[in-house]
């Protein structure tokens, strides 16, 4: 052999060897051989040559995270091409790499022309965004035409510094989106079903009715939460709103039942509002106490169905009731009363009323319908005193005669056995 | 005739107005209004409220100083001058309780409430100076909520079985009513025999200040010695009529106490378990209880003042000063029907006439105080209250 055909022969050689095996992955994935335009060029590192026309090179519009570049190889057949098309003579030409100008060749395989991403080829005029997204799916960098970014570079070095932008993020993957439910989604979804609604009443609007019809109002919470958990555990609470006039049977007894078993739990209240001279009397209960919703749910009813039940019910032993146990203030039975009557001069009867009124309304809460202890209750109570006992500016001389006579059986001490209780005379 | 006619004119306008008993040591706005008057029982509410007066020294030493904060008695020391603001409470229980005197008429009953430092305590010293002035018995308690603090040589009560008597405090009591009474007291006499135990007794007829002579020799019967002479009271063997006045009256019906029950050292009896350490409370001190009967309403010819502070409820930093709040369920109605009296806080004539008075006298000594701003200032810090007045007025010194 010649020393050039031995060059030849290496130089193929080299060639076969050296021959960079057709990545059929990557061409799969759209990384194109390079074009054999630039044929002087073996190891064309680079730009995957685009032959659409207009299409400008895509490399320079892809980001940060750069595609691998196609690896430009020839095959044998293209080897045997080339020597075909240049054997003119029966001499095999030398094709020297990178010197010998080639003729183009087509390729081999249908170069996969890199397409825009979708979203960069997103008209808004043109498209309709459910159409693009119909449904809750994973986040996807091609689909979403928004240049979002998420993520904190460790330093100043790492990606120059700034968040990562949405190309092969995981953690927008990661996070749930709600681009499946944006006012275009929501209008298809009711334009959808709205042939299944009926209209609102009308009646519902005006005041008062929608308590009348729908006594029982239930209040549930839904949050949102920007954590590697969209779970809440507030959404499980329930909470159940009755107006307390909507309870049918319940008489004097039985409410104030109810409300003396209300008192006990710590789950329940009885909220009274003044509306001028009526109480409008409102039972609110809550529960969290179960894991899911509708449990909680479910236990309400099931707790104001036995409140309602139980103040219905009354029990024989209900009757041995004392003074002190009255939800509220009353009069009848209490001290005050009983110390009426050791007064030795009976009181006029509209002195004992202001007395009462007065009483009741200092010990009565708001919501009983008193006032509680003020300036002006105490002050009424204290006039009502003096006129009970006919002292001050308007009684002088009047009555609080002296007391009755204090007998051997109300001694007050008890360890005074040997005294005799005698009194002198009044002078 | 014209001159005598002019002069009762005059005479009689400056009786009718309402600062005709005042009596300027010198004219200007500045000037703290003070009336000669210095008799408590002669101050009426046309003519004396918010004036200051001076308080006669008989009165002073024996009723009022008991009354007045440790640091106001220091004060008037001090500065070498007494003067109290005649206010409104005071006038009004002080009417109610002119007409009432006779036997006949059963106990009334004042509650005087307002924020702490707001005068309570003057106002009923006020009425018991009044009332000495009068001819009636004073039997004033003041310190029944440091009694229930500290244990005074407390020892299980003979006289009372299952209570405890706190001697130390009943021979102080003693001496204390002593010296306020000393002119009504050689006239009393006990209308029974007192046994003190089963070989001592004091007969019929002797003389209140026997058996107080003889409490205070035997302080062990001290407790006892105060429990005879309630009892006498309630009976009505007293001529006079009597004033009760009690500071802090709610710490009697209060839970707790600062005085433990094995504070008695004793050894407990054979098959008797130890005592737990629970507090004694007001209604297992003698004492107290004896007291406590004399607030009640059963027996005649008198009358009770008392105030009641959230000083009164012990071991508990109440920030309540209404009254049916700090006595309770309980102490509300045993004191039903009783007439709660407010003492407010000073009103811009009474603030202003205070802090003339201290201007003058010499407590206020800063320049900023004579300005109208510093004077705002004033009455805002202390938001209208006396002893607030008092306690910042003397910490404003010229630097």
């Amino acid at each position: 052999m010649t020393p050039t055909g031995k060059l030849l022969l290496l130089s193929g050689l080299a060639r076969r060897l050296l021959a960079a095996p057709s990545n059929h992955s990557l061409a799969a994935a759209g990384y194109s051989n390079s074009s054999s335009s630039n044929s002087s060029d073996v190891w064309s590192i680079g730009e995957g040559g685009v032959d659409d026309a207009g299409a400008a090179s895509v490399s320079g519009r892809r980001g940060a995270s750069s595609r691998r570049a196609g690896f430009a190889g020839y095959s044998a057949a293209d080897v045997a091409a080339a020597a075909a098309a240049s054997n003119t003579a029966g001499f095999r030409s030398l094709v020297v790499p990178g010197l010998t100008k080639e003729a183009a060749k087509p390729p081999l395989l249908r170069s996969r022309h890199p397409l825009t991403p979708r979203c960069d080829r997103m008209k808004p005029a043109h498209s309709s965004w459910p159409s693009v997204w119909p449904t809750a799916r994973t986040f996807h960098p091609a689909a979403v035409p928004l240049p979002v970014r998420q993520g904190r570079p460790n330093n100043a070095t790492e990606n120059a510094g700034i968040s990562p932008n949405k190309w092969g993020n995981t953690e927008l993957i990661k996070v749930p989106n709600f681009l499946h439910l944006t006012p275009a989604h929501v209008a298809a979804h009711c334009a959808a079903i709205k042939h299944l609604c009926t209209p609102w009443p009308k009646a519902l609007d005006e005041p008062g009715v929608i308590d009348k019809q729908l006594p029982l109002l239930v209040v549930t919470t839904d949050y949102l939460r920007s954590h590697h958990s969209i779970r809440d555990i507030r959404a499980r609470r329930v909470d159940l709103s009755l107006c307390l006039d909507r309870l049918v049977k319940l008489d004097k007894r039985s409410l104030e039942k109810l409300l003396c078993l209300v008192s006990f739990s710590n789950f329940a209240k009885v909220d009274t509002q003044v509306v001028g001279s009526s109480r409008v009397r409102h039972l609110r209960m809550w529960s969290d106490r179960c894991p899911w919703r509708f449990q909680n749910y479910d236990y309400l009813i099931y707790a104001l169905s036995a409140l309602y039940s139980q103040s219905l019910r009354h029990e024989s032993w209900e009757s041995g009731k004392a003074w002190i146990d009255n939800q509220r203030y009353e009069f009848d039975g209490s001290s005050s009363q009983k110390k009426l009557a050791k007064l030795a001069n009976e009181p006029a009867t509209n002195a004992v009323t202001h007395y009462r009124n007065a009483l009741i309304k200092l010990h009565r809460q708001p919501e009983n319908g008193g006032t509680g202890e003020t300036h002006d209750s105490l002050r009424q109570y204290g006039r009502a005193v003096e006129f009970l006992l006919g002292i001050g500016k308007g009684g002088g001389g009047g009555g609080g005669g002296p007391v009755k006579k204090l007998d051997a059986s109300s001694a007050q001490q008890t360890g005074q056995t040997k005294r005799t209780t005698e009194r002198q005379a009044a002078s | 005739l014209l001159s005598r006619s002019i002069a009762n004119w005059l005479l009689r306008r400056r009786q009718l107005s309402p600062f005709g008993a005042c009596v300027n040591r010198r004219g200007g706005a500045s000037a703290a209004l003070l009336t000669d008057e210095s008799a408590p029982e002669r101050h009426s509410l046309d003519r004396h409220v918010g004036l200051l007066y001076r308080p006669e020294e008989a009165d002073w030493q024996a009723v009022t100083r008991h009354f007045c904060r440790p640091e106001l008695v220091r004060l008037f020391d001090t500065l070498g001058q007494r003067a109290l603001m005649v206010r409104r409470p005071a006038l009004e229980i002080g009417e109610r309780l002119a007409g009432h005197a006779g036997d006949g008429r059963p106990c009334l009953r004042f509650v005087l409430y307002g924020r702490r430092g707001s005068g309570k305590s003057l106002q009923m010293g006020h009425v018991a100076a009044a009332c000495r002035r009068r001819g009636w018995l004073l039997v004033t308690v003041h310190n029944a909520h440091l009694w229930m603090r500290h244990s005074r040589e407390l020892h299980e009560s003979a006289h009372r079985p299952g209570m405890f008597d706190t001697a130390g405090y009943g021979c102080i009591w003693l001496r204390h009513f002593y010296a306020m009474n000393q002119e009504i007291l050689p006239g009393l006499r006990v209308t029974k025999e007192l046994s003190w135990n089963a070989k001592e007794s004091t007969p019929a007829g002797s003389s209140w200040k026997e058996v107080i002579d003889y409490a205070l020799a035997r302080p062990r019967y001290s407790c006892a010695a105060v429990q005879f002479l309630i009892d006498e009271i309630k009976l009505g063997s007293v001529p006079m009529p009597t004033l009760v006045c009690f500071e802090v009256a709610n710490c009697l019906w209060w839970h707790r106490s600062g005085i433990k029950n094995d504070a008695i050292r004793r050894t407990p009896l054979q098959g008797e378990e130890p005592p737990w350490r629970a507090d004694i409370t007001a209604k297992q001190l003698t004492l107290l209880d004896a007291f406590k009967q004399l607030l009640d309403s059963d027996w005649n010819n008198g009358a009770a003042v008392m105030s009641v502070s959230p000083q009164g409820a012990l071991f508990d930093r109440l920030r309540e000063w209404m009254p049916r709040k700090l006595l309770g369920d309980e102490g509300f109605a045993y004191l039903d029907p009783f007439v709660p009296v407010y003492v407010e806080p000073y009103g811009p004539a009474e603030m202003s006439n205070m802090l003339n008075w201290y201007t003058e006298s010499g407590w206020l000594t800063s320049e900023a105080a004579a300005t109208d701003a510093g004077r705002a200032e004033l009455a805002f810090l202390s938001d209208g209250n006396a002893g607030e007045l008092l306690r910042i007025a003397g910490e404003w010194v010229t630097c």
